[in-house]
């Protein structure tokens, strides 16, 4: 079977499924945007219209056209389908519910590309299997050609428990008391302004572990013109019981923050609703709740497993209140948290890390794979 | 009647030029008698829109709706129009829709083609009016556009030559600048399709006497790189008009385009009529058609760097000769001023 295999992220995939189809006789043309130089990614990047009609160039021979990234532009791809009226390799991609309960054109545009004839599987990396709740804008999707899966994570959280609270916080060099942590990127839909204004509202015997995810420093790629330029300015001003980091933890050492912390505050916009994110995930890796806001996936997975409070979104007053209550009512929380099956759920088919959602996927697709 | 002005590219760079562009073209409006509103209301809202790519549209037209716009004038060309279409699609809107389109894309994609016909065949759509460097009569539309002409509404679709950015002077037709130097310049961003590199690249084929003169913006590594490569570098950011100062200074304007750049407009040929400068261009549309008509210049095969220095010093010896054939100001009368995307836009 002749198989174009595509990324079309900016950065390498975690387990390519390239060498385990080519071992099972595949022919196949690995065509992958990480790995160009940043002049042709940007350009792609910029002109996704003509990413699309390479890639098709590419794969009007082929048997299987294969994504494994999400669709960026569903809308035009839909477009290349159309002028190419005799392309006949089959399409798999995947793809994220983010936008999709919130723009109706968008849910379309993926309604229709899946209804496409040549159009065989839609992966959709979820934080939420069984039980998964459909956003109304999908309605009428055809679920029989959809399936859902882990989103994937850089970090192994299977090492979490082999850390100590007391080691942690000796490597990180913090003391006693209640550490809340915030850690993410330095971004408008991560609400790392919305968290920094909370911060002077917070009592004083709430420390905070602040961790800002970026590389230092900052490429302006990194640089989100929705943030007010002076974001840093006010950490500071606010930081008086708080312990700040900068610059990427290298894989395997996020275990480490998480340990090192009594709580955990996602501050996240409504725009992250249905988006994934690995702080649950490693939070209840490291058995400590979270302190969420009440969107999806986030509210689910408090109200199924009772791993932490939820506050209203974008509120800061409620998310104050919040942090104090999760505080007040620490071991009321962390007696009822059942932290194992929420990782259960997220592992409920299988993770990316492992590689077998691409053994499930293939088998799916009756494509024989090592 | 009430028009919604939205200029992507402010909302997308903020740059002073659309600025410039945006602030003339609402002012015709105006002074045709129509209530303008603009949006995005504020560049904070500009980099909120920006931060929600695949909605951008959306709030653009819920913004439309609750400002009880007759008429949405969408200035620059549609940077994403599948999404434009797919909000259209997917709603249902009382305004009229006006809308700038470049021949650039449809040259390069059928797929971005098919998606300007369904665009332009919505009932919202008054007009479309699509850019190009050489008026009406001298337009040669690109295959997949005459591949969908036939079926899309034509009455609908309107052809502008783009207007010009710098402001007209009478310059001097004057011989070189300099008998011991041939000075040649390129000015304008670093980018791919502009693709001055390949400027950089053709200098070793350049007689010894000719010399490059860039004007760029301040990027120290970058003027640093090209410095050692004896580039003479004008590194001021020139304001609107003032970029005669580094005309002024050259003998020829070179375009060093990629083919991305076919079917696209520029501001640089008009720039270097206007100081009645010849051009070295690549040869494909429209830089060919152009200096062919109004022999405004020489051309060179496109993205060969071996041609580009050769023609150069062609342009060196013959000079003299370029310029006395060279009708820059019958070239001009093809540009036209930015207001006439006002007009367009409300006119039946």
């Amino acid at each position: 079977m002749k198989i174009v295999y595509f990324n079309g992220n900016m950065i390498p995939i975690v387990d390519p499924a390239v060498e385990r189809l080519r071992k099972a006789s595949h022919e196949v043309i690995f065509y992958d945007i990480s790995s160009k130089d940043e002049s042709e990614r940007t350009r792609f990047h910029i002109r996704h219209f003509q990413m699309y009609q390479n890639l098709m160039d590419l794969a009007e021979s082929a048997d299987l056209l294969y994504f494994t990234c999400p669709i960026g532009s569903p809308e035009m791809f839909l477009y290349e389908l159309k002028v190419r009226p005799n392309f006949k390799a089959k399409i798999v991609s995947t793809m994220m519910f983010r936008g999709l309960d919130r723009s109706k054109a968008r849910a379309q545009a993926i309604i229709d590309l899946i209804n496409h004839p040549q159009f065989e599987l839609m992966v959709f990396g979820t934080l939420i299997q069984d039980g998964f709740k459909w956003p109304e804008t999908l309605e009428g999707i055809n679920k029989s050609k959809v399936m859902l899966v882990s989103e994937p994570f850089n970090e192994d959280t299977r090492n979490f428990a082999k850390i100590s609270k007391q080691n942690a916080r000796a490597k990180l060099g913090i003391g006693d008391g209640m550490y809340l942590l915030w850690s993410g990127s330095w971004s408008h839909i991560r609400g790392a302004d919305l968290f920094i204004d909370a911060m002077k509202y917070l009592d004083d015997d709430i420390k905070i572990l602040f961790h800002k995810n970026v590389p230092d420093p900052v490429p302006p790629i990194n640089i989100d013109p929705t943030l007010r330029p002076n974001l840093h300015d006010d950490l500071l001003a606010n930081s008086k019981n708080a312990t700040i980091m900068e610059g990427w933890v290298p894989e395997g050492e996020m275990v480490y923050l998480y340990k090192a912390c009594d709580l955990c505050i996602l501050s996240h916009r409504k725009l992250y609703a249905y988006s994934v994110s690995g702080i649950p995930n490693m939070a209840a890796s490291a058995r400590i709740p979270i302190v969420a806001p009440d969107f999806y996936y986030f509210n689910e997975i408090v109200n199924r497993h009772k791993v932490g409070v939820l506050y209203e979104p974008e509120n800061i007053q409620a998310m104050v209140d919040a942090i104090h209550f999760a505080r007040d009512h620490y071991w009321w929380i962390m007696n009822q948290a059942r932290f194992e099956d929420s990782l259960k759920d997220y592992y409920a088919s299988g993770s990316w890390r492992e590689g077998d959602i691409h053994t499930q996927i293939f088998k799916r697709l009756g494509v024989p794979i090592a | 009647m009430r028009i919604l002005f939205y200029d992507e590219a402010t909302c997308l760079n903020h740059d002073e030029l659309s600025m410039f562009f945006t602030n003339r073209i609402i002012k015709r409006f105006r002074d045709l008698g129509h209530e303008v509103y603009s949006y995005p209301p504020s560049v904070k809202a500009a980099n909120l829109i920006r931060s929600r790519h695949f909605q951008m549209y959306e709030e653009l037209f819920a913004f439309a709706e609750d400002c009880k716009a007759d008429l949405l004038f969408h200035n620059y060309h549609i940077a994403v129009p599948e999404y434009f279409l797919s909000e259209l699609k997917a709603g249902s809107y009382p305004f009229k829709i006006v809308f700038l389109f470049s021949f650039r894309e449809i040259n390069r994609s059928l797929a971005r083609t098919l998606v300007l016909k369904e665009l332009i065949e919505r009932p919202e759509v008054k007009t479309a009016i699509g850019l190009t460097m050489l008026g009406e009569e001298n337009f040669l539309p690109p295959d997949n556009y005459k591949r969908i002409q036939a079926s899309t509404k034509a009455y609908k679709v309107k052809l502008v030559t783009d207007p010009i950015c710098e402001p007209r002077y009478d310059s001097v037709f004057s011989d070189r600048v300099s008998k011991k130097k041939f000075r040649v310049g390129y000015f304008g961003r670093w980018t791919d399709a502009k693709s001055p590199q390949l400027l950089l690249e053709a200098m070793k084929y350049m007689d010894k006497d000719v010399r490059v003169c860039i004007n760029m913006p301040s990027n120290k590594d970058l003027i640093r790189t090209v410095a050692l490569l004896g580039v003479e570098i004008d590194a001021n950011f020139y304001k609107m008009g003032e970029l005669r100062n580094f005309l002024d200074k050259i003998d020829a304007v070179i375009c060093p385009h990629s083919r991305l750049y076919e079917y696209g407009q520029t501001g640089m040929p008009a720039t270097a009529y206007i100081a009645k400068k010849p051009i070295v261009a690549p040869d494909f549309y429209y830089f060919n058609k152009m200096v062919k008509l109004y022999r405004t210049g020489l051309l060179y095969k496109p993205e060969d760097p071996v041609s580009l220095g050769v023609t150069v010093n062609y342009l060196k010896h013959r000079y003299h000769e370029t310029m006395m054939h060279a009708n820059f100001d019958k070239a001009l009368k093809e540009f036209t001023e930015v207001e006439i995307y006002a007009d367009k836009a409300v006119e039946d």
